[in-house]
């Protein structure tokens, strides 16, 4: 017979396990401890992937559980390491059940997530003949230690007896109303093996009963599975809660280590135990699987349990533009953080497309002395007939000039929204909101400036800009009015865009008050530059060029009054632009759209956000001149 | 520090987790049939159903015959366990049509007593016209207790020989139509409950909001709190309104449509303020409730 210590032990156990798990990216190391104050068990550390163990616990399951030591350990840390590898493996499930628990089962929602959590863990490993003889000889040793439990102390018993209890009676209801053994007995059925639970009572076979209707393999069943495992050991919760009187509840009962609240293996598992990261991507798991109703809920429920923040909205821009409290326009600031998480989601690619741009250009101008440390590709052989020479050879020296040159770049974005009132409003869940969210956030982090117009029948504009967090809330922005695109207006916008030298151009405006209050604050030269205009598009120069950088898209269901005049205007613009149509929840119209043969344009229709994603803008081969180079402004 | 004893391992023992191998592992056995189970499967797939036009009433019947009816506490089971469906688009609406032929067979099989815990659902709760002129005489009457509704509005619409408990408030728009049905709130309740019902009763045993009764006739409204309300009794038949606190706020009792109404308190700051404003020749009675229990009538 060896002697050996726990510490020993598990540097033996660790590995071993982790191999039978085919060696998950957990490092091999067990943490005992002599005492886990609160727990009194194990448990494992989401953020560090590390188990703690009792060692207190270890020698009450050898010396009263009967366990030799080696199958005490490793059935713990299988137990535990399972957490890792079966279930729950990260926080989105956690999040999800937890915050179902809380409305179905109450002050036991706690309690009945985690046993749920345990049984599921358990399950596929005691399911299995060799490997998963370690957790069942685990479970026949808790169950052992429930049996033998140690009476109540003179104190407590004289507390029960002043409660008019008899400590023997509660002793007995304790174990009679024991998940635990509950448990243990479900797993016996289910393994065929004897794990000493022996129960005849009625209450308790119809329990077991209850939990042997249900399938807890069938993944698609999950959920339904969990609240039916709540409701039918709420019950059994509810019932113990009643055995011990008020003072002795929450721990005071003291009676070991199985009566106590808690599971067996340990505290409930919280979201708490996770890092923040591990939240945020639990938190973008359930956003794109969820409904946006849902996800408040789940949002909430993470956010009181951890007592902390998860929103990411940006910081508000310093940015002010004319007043838009005399309009109807709605703004919805708070809806940014949900459709910010939802759309850093979807992936989207954007081609690039040739555009004038302004570029650097470097040509040598002069020579010096080439010292140490100067770049080697500047040296000028030539300057000492072929050689090198120390102190001697002359480098260039290189200027750097601007120039204008059409090249290969991200165009920057022009964001048409429909907010009328036949659009989905914002805070219900829109498509259109998460399609510019998408569009603005891809474009913005490829280095692109994004623009918005959000209209109605009156309508907002936002020039195109860095500042993210003006284009979400341009976005999120609901007119709820009629539907007609004032495209004079968009033709204007454009034009101003053109004429960045309009230093003192406000980040957007809207009606048509607001507009003229506006051009009253210009010189009337600019007045007179912004009012006196052709309604044809005039495609040349400037103009020309700031259609070029950008790509339009257009987020609409179709339903626009002046229909006609938006296709004639997205004609126009086909020989420099691309543009995108991105038809919401109105596929019977697609057809229609499609019809109108709009050269160089993309229609989506979008149904549910899952059509939005995997989106790639701009059909690369369409938009390159037909002699198949590009126009060069610089070679001519 | 503290050294345990190993036990001798046998030659299994020592070799086991030095060879790889795959290990298969046993199915789950899952004994016996939990109906409910079944119900939320076929609900799940109802959704689909629904939007191709399938009959939910014939769903229903084959399940009801291959599966059997819900018993009330499986019922009760089965409204919690639908929420994992409130992702589903125009959940209430479809699921609503659904639930309602569940526990009208549940009702057909015997079972005529529920209790559901609203908990969770918000205003999303399927009970909107879910006994909706459905029980058709006194043979068929049914009980349902309801806990944590305080946030549904227009619950139970039309409802024909009900009996309902609510443990805590209601909404706004409780018992619209209420025909023959007695209701019990033990908590507050929001504006327009009990409009056009009949032949009804409504106990609150809280508070109550403005404008309750509306278009009422023969119904009883015993009002044990206070009483904040605009239009109390607007063109109300028949009915008898009992306030058992205060007419608090800024309120117009009946008008010149309402008729034959008893109005009955034990607050003489009460009794004041009708026989001040009540609208008389249209046949409305007021009564002081004396300790005892018996009916004063103090009309003009």
């Amino acid at each position: 017979m060896t002697e050996i210590t726990w510490e020993e032990l598990a540097k033996v156990i660790a590995p071993r396990v982790l191999h039978e798990f085919y060696n998950p990216l957990v490092y091999p190391h067990i943490k005992l401890e002599d005492k886990i104050e609160g727990i009194g068990t194990a448990y494992f550390d989401f953020k560090t992937n590390e188990t703690h163990v009792s060692k207190e616990f270890l020698d009450q399951l050898v010396e009263h559980g009967e366990m030799d030591p080696e199958t005490a350990l490793a059935g713990i840390y299988k137990h535990e390491v399972g957490h890792y590898v079966h279930y729950p493996r990260e926080c989105a499930e956690l999040m999800f059940l937890g915050h179902l628990a809380e409305s179905s089962f109450g002050e036991y929602a706690k309690d009945v997530l985690a046993y749920w959590v345990d049984l599921k863990d358990n399950l596929p490993q005691i399911l299995k003949e060799k490997t998963g003889k370690d957790v069942r000889e685990l479970y026949k040793g808790f169950n052992l230690l429930i049996e033998k439990e140690e009476d109540f102390t003179e104190k407590q018993k004289e507390v029960l007896r002043q409660h008019s209890k008899d400590p023997e009676q509660v002793m007995e209801d304790l174990k009679r109303y024991s998940i635990d053994r509950l448990l243990i007995s479900y797993y016996q059925e289910q393994t065929k093996e004897d794990l000493g639970v022996h129960v005849d009572d009625e209450y308790f076979q119809e329990k077991l009963s209850q939990l042997m209707t249900l399938d807890f393999g069938d993944e698609s069943a999950n959920l339904q599975n969990f609240i039916l495992f709540g409701n039918y050991i709420m019950d059994v919760l509810e019932k113990r809660k009643n055995i011990l009187p008020k003072s002795m509840q929450n721990g005071g009962g003291g009676s070991g280590s199985g009566q106590g609240e808690g599971t067996v293996m340990g505290r409930p598992i919280n979201i708490g135990d996770f890092t923040d990261e591990q939240i945020e991507d639990g938190l973008d798991s359930i956003i794109r699987g969820k409904n946006k109703g849902r996800y408040e809920r789940v949002k909430e429920y993470v956010e009181r349990q951890t007592g902390k923040n998860f929103d990411r909205t940006p910081p508000k821009s310093k940015g002010k533009g004319i007043g838009l409290g005399s309009s109807d326009l709605k703004n919805n600031d708070d809806q940014i953080g949900y459709y910010e998480r939802l759309a850093a989601t979807y992936g989207m690619f954007i081609h690039k497309k040739p555009i004038v741009v302004d570029s650097t250009d470097s040509f040598p101008e002069g020579s010096e002395r080439f010292r140490v440390g100067d770049a080697i590709k500047t040296l000028d052989p030539f300057s000492t007939g072929g050689r090198i020479l120390p102190s001697i050879t002359r480098r260039k020296k290189l200027k750097q000039s601007h120039k204008r040159d059409r090249l290969y770049k991200v165009p920057n974005a022009n964001v048409i929204i429909d907010s009328s009132g036949s659009m989905e409003d914002p805070r219900n869940g829109s498509n259109a909101v998460l399609a510019g969210f998408i569009l603005g956030r891809n474009y913005h982090n490829n280095g692109a400036k994004v623009g918005a117009v959000n209209f109605s029948v009156d309508t907002a504009f936002l020039m195109p800009t860095r500042e993210l967090n003006d284009f979400y809330s341009m976005m999120c922005a609901f007119w709820n009015g009629g539907t007609a695109l004032n495209i004079p207006k968009i033709k204007e916008y454009m034009e101003r865009v053109a004429h960045s030298d309009v230093r003192d151009m406000p980040r957007y405006f809207t009606t048509e008050q607001e507009y003229e209050h506006f051009l009253g604050s210009l010189s009337p030269e600019k007045q007179k530059e912004f009012v006196d205009k052709d309604l044809e598009l005039n495609l040349r120069g400037r103009i020309k060029e700031t259609y070029e950088k950008v790509d339009n898209f257009l987020i609409t269901d179709g339903g626009i009054a002046n229909i006609d005049e938006v296709v004639g205007y997205l004609n126009s613009l086909a020989d420099v632009t691309r543009n995108t149509i991105f038809l919401i929840d109105n596929s019977s119209d697609y057809k229609i759209w499609t019809e109108a043969t709009l050269p160089n344009t993309q229609i989506i229709p979008v149904d549910k956000p899952t059509d939005l994603r995997g989106l790639a803008v701009g059909a690369a081969r369409r938009i390159v001149p037909d002699d198949d180079k590009i126009e060069s402004t610089f070679y001519g | 520090m503290k050294k345990i004893k190993l036990k001798k391992k046998s030659l299994e023992d020592s070799l086991s987790g030095h060879t790889t191998q795959v290990e298969e592992r046993k199915v789950i056995e899952v004994v016996g049939n939990n109906k409910v189970t079944e119900y939320l499967r076929v609900a799940e797939e109802y959704f689909d159903y629904f939007k191709r036009g399938f009959k939910v009433s014939l769903i229903a019947f084959q399940l009801r015959e291959t599966v059997g009816a819900l018993t009330s506490e499986e019922a009760a089971l089965f409204l919690d366990a639908s929420k994992v469906f409130m992702d589903e688009r125009n959940y209430a609406e479809i699921f609503s049509g659904f639930f309602k032929e569940v526990i009208h067979g549940s009702r057909d099989a015997g079972y005529r007593e529920f209790e559901f815990d609203l908990q969770g659902f918000g205003q999303h709760n399927p009970f909107g016209n879910i006994w909706g002129n459905v029980n058709n005489d006194e043979s068929e009457r049914t009980k349902i207790t309801f806990r944590n509704v305080s946030n549904s509005i227009n619950l139970l619409r039309g409802c024909h020989y009900l009996d309902v408990v609510v443990k805590g408030d209601v909404g706004y728009g409780f018992g619209f139509g209420a025909k023959n049905s007695l209701h019990h709130i033990e908590g507050n309740a929001e504006g327009a409950m009990g409009n056009s019902s009949s032949q009804s009763k409504f106990i609150v045993d809280g508070n109550i909001d403005y404008s309750f009764g509306y278009n009422s006739s023969q119904s009883y409204f015993d009002l044990r709190g206070n009483v904040s309300s605009h239009y109390l009794a607007k063109q109300a038949k028949d009915s008898t309104f009992r306030i058992g606190g205060d007419l608090v706020g800024d309120y117009w009792v009946g008008d010149f449509n309402a008729q034959n109404c008893k109005f009955i308190s034990p607050n003489e700051n009460v009794i004041e303020y009708l026989l001040n404003h009540l609208f008389f020749g249209h046949g409305h009675k007021i009564y002081r409730e004396l300790e005892d229990g018996k009916l004063q009538e103090v009309s003009k």
